[in-house]
């Protein structure tokens, strides 16, 4: 008889990490697959297995970093790719993608990613950046030129919209708008319809189109307690009453807010992105203020960056304000909990007040 | 719940169903029982007896003697052997008197039986006080000095058993209905509150008619049923439920008095026949063992004994917890014995789990019943911070498990910040 010591408690839930990750990568190919769907209707087959095509290349770049790296120290592969999961990092990246990006530019950043973004920290767990907001930020850096040619005539909706300063029209008097864009054109309202973008039958990153799908997985996945709720919800929340700040200065309705919500990355950056746990504060309080300082950067960057648009660049940014974050909000929760709502509204106020500063110098 | 705290509670799978219904035996301790002298960590007890001395059931053989008093009787008839050293429950070596068990169970109440409804706080208080009346939940403490508190508005009966496995307080309620209802009504009169709330878990269907039909005409008492999650059966997560107050050391601060009802029942008992608490009803459960069952046991019997008693162990390795799977410590013996104030014996096949690394999914901070966060506690002790461990409340935390039971990279939280309690305590 053998008793074996063991101490308390001796007694586990049933989720565990790999359950987790698991669950995330079916709610991200729910996602891609989609995408390739509509490319397959939309356009034809070939866009769809371009779009498979980029997936394997990614998947297949990333598994060989880790496993390179692996060998390098001498690490057991298999394990070690049981608790590190660089295929989530590889599907992320690419659904951040447009479909005329080049095989050679996802391979190179995905594999930048892994290894800058993540092994070089110490590997999973200890990385301070998202890895695939690392590598979509390398392709914005070094090959937004490096797509294959006339695979999409026109112009996403997201920088048509940011072609125009990120407004739907253009109020009477107000040309600066015009001068900091990069092209303002007289069809202010982008092309698709408002139901085009909720459901994502329009052409943009492979990943980020369908709203309404993003945001069904993502009210599944933080129902399985995959994902932590209090991000999406505050994040798209908090960016939905900055955007209607801004638009009200300008004159834009009260939809406009929307707008904000279902272009660009906004709703698959809330899902997939900003509820990386390794990379956002550990406590409920802390990724309240995180989510909400990505909706503060996201609508300035938008507004007012020379730069398309924002979800990607706030949350590298709130990911470097993490431990800060954490320091701040350190302590008993219960007895903090005045206190962190006294840094949530002052988060808010800084926001709004940034917003209204930059509408008015827009002006 | 609040948006900025987590739920700090969680629904766990209770395996019930392997014990609620068992039958329930007597198990004869056998040749030796071993009573532990040791009360809350403190084993500063004199004994009344010397070796070769005879008692009885009820025999009064030692009391706890620094600030609290706490008597200790025989459980058994027989002759004292002496004192010896034994691991005991709490995973320490210590003191326990050995009574040779001469089968027979002759009995002398050692005190006289007390009609509570005619006696003064006072006298039930000092009732409680000369027999020994301690927590019965788990931790021990002392009921004599909780009910000499004034100023009480609320007593909250603790029949929640939060605890996986744990059926004992349920089973003993279900056979001690009129005492606990008369220990109820008892030690409502005794702290003079304004109403007592017997608190016991919603999913409780079939039991809750019962008990609210027995204690439909005791006034100013109701039956509250409370959420099935863990730990709800800790004073503070119980106080908060039914109150929504929080407090900083005793639930006294806030004018409840919370007590178990395996407590009220032996409360009542002892004054319907004069003999303190004796016998205990344990939970024998688990998959390592072969008929999981309800027992009443003398204190002082040893687990082993018990353990054979349900059909013994059903693998060759096997974890032995004193008490529950969550707050229960696993015991590298099985000589260990049942004091005044353990309930269980959890048995569990040992398989073995591979932690990776943290994930920072912060789930050990959303669900940490105190409102810590054991992810940042076990960061700051890894680098002996302890000025971060300071600001972090370490202290509060009562090692409830809930972190290493949450965490999803199976990693033993619970036990870093046992540490990083251990650099705190050192540091002072």
């Amino acid at each position: 008889m053998k008793f074996t010591f063991k101490p308390s408690p001796n007694y586990r839930q049933p989720q565990s990490t790999q359950s987790i990750m698991f669950e995330l990568t079916l709610g991200l190919l729910v996602v891609f697959g989609f995408s390739v769907g509509y490319y397959a209707m939309a356009y034809n087959i070939s866009y769809a297995l371009r779009a498979l095509g980029l997936l394997a290349v990614s998947v297949v770049c990333a598994l060989a970093t880790e496993a390179i790296w692996c060998k390098v120290l001498k690490l057991n592969v298999k394990d070690h790719m049981q608790s590190s999961f660089p295929w989530v990092t590889a599907i992320i990246l690419t659904l951040m993608c447009r479909i005329d990006i080049s095989y050679y530019a996802l391979g190179v950043s995905t594999i930048m990613a892994i290894f800058f973004g993540k092994l070089v920290f110490g590997g999973f767990g200890q990385n301070i950046f998202n890895p695939a907001a690392v590598g979509r930020s390398i392709i914005f850096a070094s090959f937004t030129g490096n797509v294959a040619a006339d695979l999409i005539s026109s112009a996403t909706p997201t920088t048509a919209i940011a072609g125009n300063g990120w407004l739907l029209a253009i109020p009477d008097g107000i040309s600066s708008v015009c001068a900091t864009a990069t092209s303002c054109s007289a069809a202010l309202i982008p092309a698709p319809t408002f139901v085009e973008l909720l459901t994502g039958t329009y052409a943009g990153a492979l990943g980020e189109t369908s709203t309404l799908l993003i945001l069904a997985v993502g009210a599944y996945l933080a129902w399985r307690e995959v994902i932590d709720w209090r991000v999406p919800v505050t994040y798209l929340g908090t960016l939905f009453v900055l955007a209607t700040v801004y638009g009200l200065v300008f004159n834009q309705g009260m939809v406009y807010g929307l707008y904000h919500i279902l272009l660009g990355g906004a709703a698959f950056g809330a899902v997939f992105m900003m509820t990386d746990p390794v990379t956002n504060p550990t406590s409920a309080a802390g990724r309240v203020v995180f989510a909400m300082g990505c909706a503060i950067f996201t609508l300035l960057i938008r507004v007012k960056a020379n730069l398309p648009e924002g979800v990607l660049y706030s949350i590298l940014l709130m990911n470097l304000m993490t431990p800060a974050i954490e320091k701040l909000m350190d302590g008993n929760q219960i007895k903090t909990e005045k206190k962190n709502w006294m840094i949530i509204a002052i988060v808010a106020v800084v926001g709004v007040a940034a917003t209204l500063i930059c509408a008015f110098a827009n002006m | 719940m609040s948006f900025l705290t987590g739920p700090m509670r969680k629904h766990v799978n209770g395996h019930k169903d392997l014990t609620d219904h068992s039958e329930m035996k007597f198990v004869d301790p056998g040749a030796l029982v071993y009573l532990p002298l040791i009360n809350m960590g403190s084993t500063a007890y004199e004994v009344l007896v010397k070796e070769g001395d005879s008692v009885k059931v009820g025999t009064k053989v030692a009391f706890r003697k620094d600030h609290f008093t706490v008597p200790l009787y025989s459980s058994v008839s027989g002759t004292v052997k002496g004192i010896q050293k034994v691991m005991h429950a709490s995973l320490k070596p210590i003191e326990h008197l050995v009574i040779e068990n001469d089968g027979k169970y002759e009995k002398e109440a050692p005190l006289k039986p007390l009609d509570y409804k005619n006696a003064s706080k006072e006298e039930l208080v000092d009732f409680m006080k000369n027999m020994g009346l301690v927590g019965c939940g788990g931790a021990g403490f002392p009921a004599y000095i909780k009910y000499g508190a004034k100023g009480i508005k609320n007593l909250i009966i603790n029949a929640v058993e939060c605890e996986p496995y744990l059926t004992c307080d349920y089973a003993g309620m279900k056979e001690n209905l009129a005492d606990l209802v008369s220990g109820v009504e008892a030690m409502l009169k005794t702290c003079e509150a304004e109403k007592a709330m017997v608190c016991i878990k919603e999913t409780k269907k079939e039991f809750i008619p019962v008990l609210k039909e027995a204690f439909k005409d005791v006034e100013k008492t109701e039956v509250v049923a409370v959420p099935d999650v863990y730990p709800m059966g800790w004073e503070r997560t119980l106080v908060y439920e039914v109150t929504k107050q929080r407090y900083e050391k005793l639930p006294s601060e806030v004018g409840c008095i919370v007590s178990n009802a395996a407590t009220a029942i032996s409360f009542a008992k002892c004054m319907r026949t004069g003999m303190p608490i004796v016998e205990k009803i344990v939970t024998v459960s688990g998959d390592g063992v072969k008929e999981p069952s309800n027992v009443r046991v003398p204190v002082g019997t040893p687990a082993g004994v018990i353990i054979n008693a349900c059909g013994g162990y059903t693998s060759e390795e096997i974890l032995l917890i004193a008490g529950g799977p969550m707050m229960g410590k696993t015991i590298t013996s099985d000589k260990f014995v049942i004091g005044t104030y353990n309930n269980a014996l959890t048995v569990l096949k040992h398989v073995p789990v591979k932690a990776i690394a943290c994930l920072r999914c912060g789930k050990c901070s959303d669900h940490c019943p105190a409102g810590l966060q054991p992810v940042r506690i076990n960061m700051a002790e890894k680098s002996k911070d302890t000025d971060a461990l300071k600001k972090l409340g370490v202290m509060d935390c009562v090692e409830c498990g809930m972190c290493t039971y949450i965490c999803p990279s199976k990693i033993d939280v619970t036990e870093g910040v046992r540490r990083a309690k251990r650099i705190m305590a050192l540091k002072k």
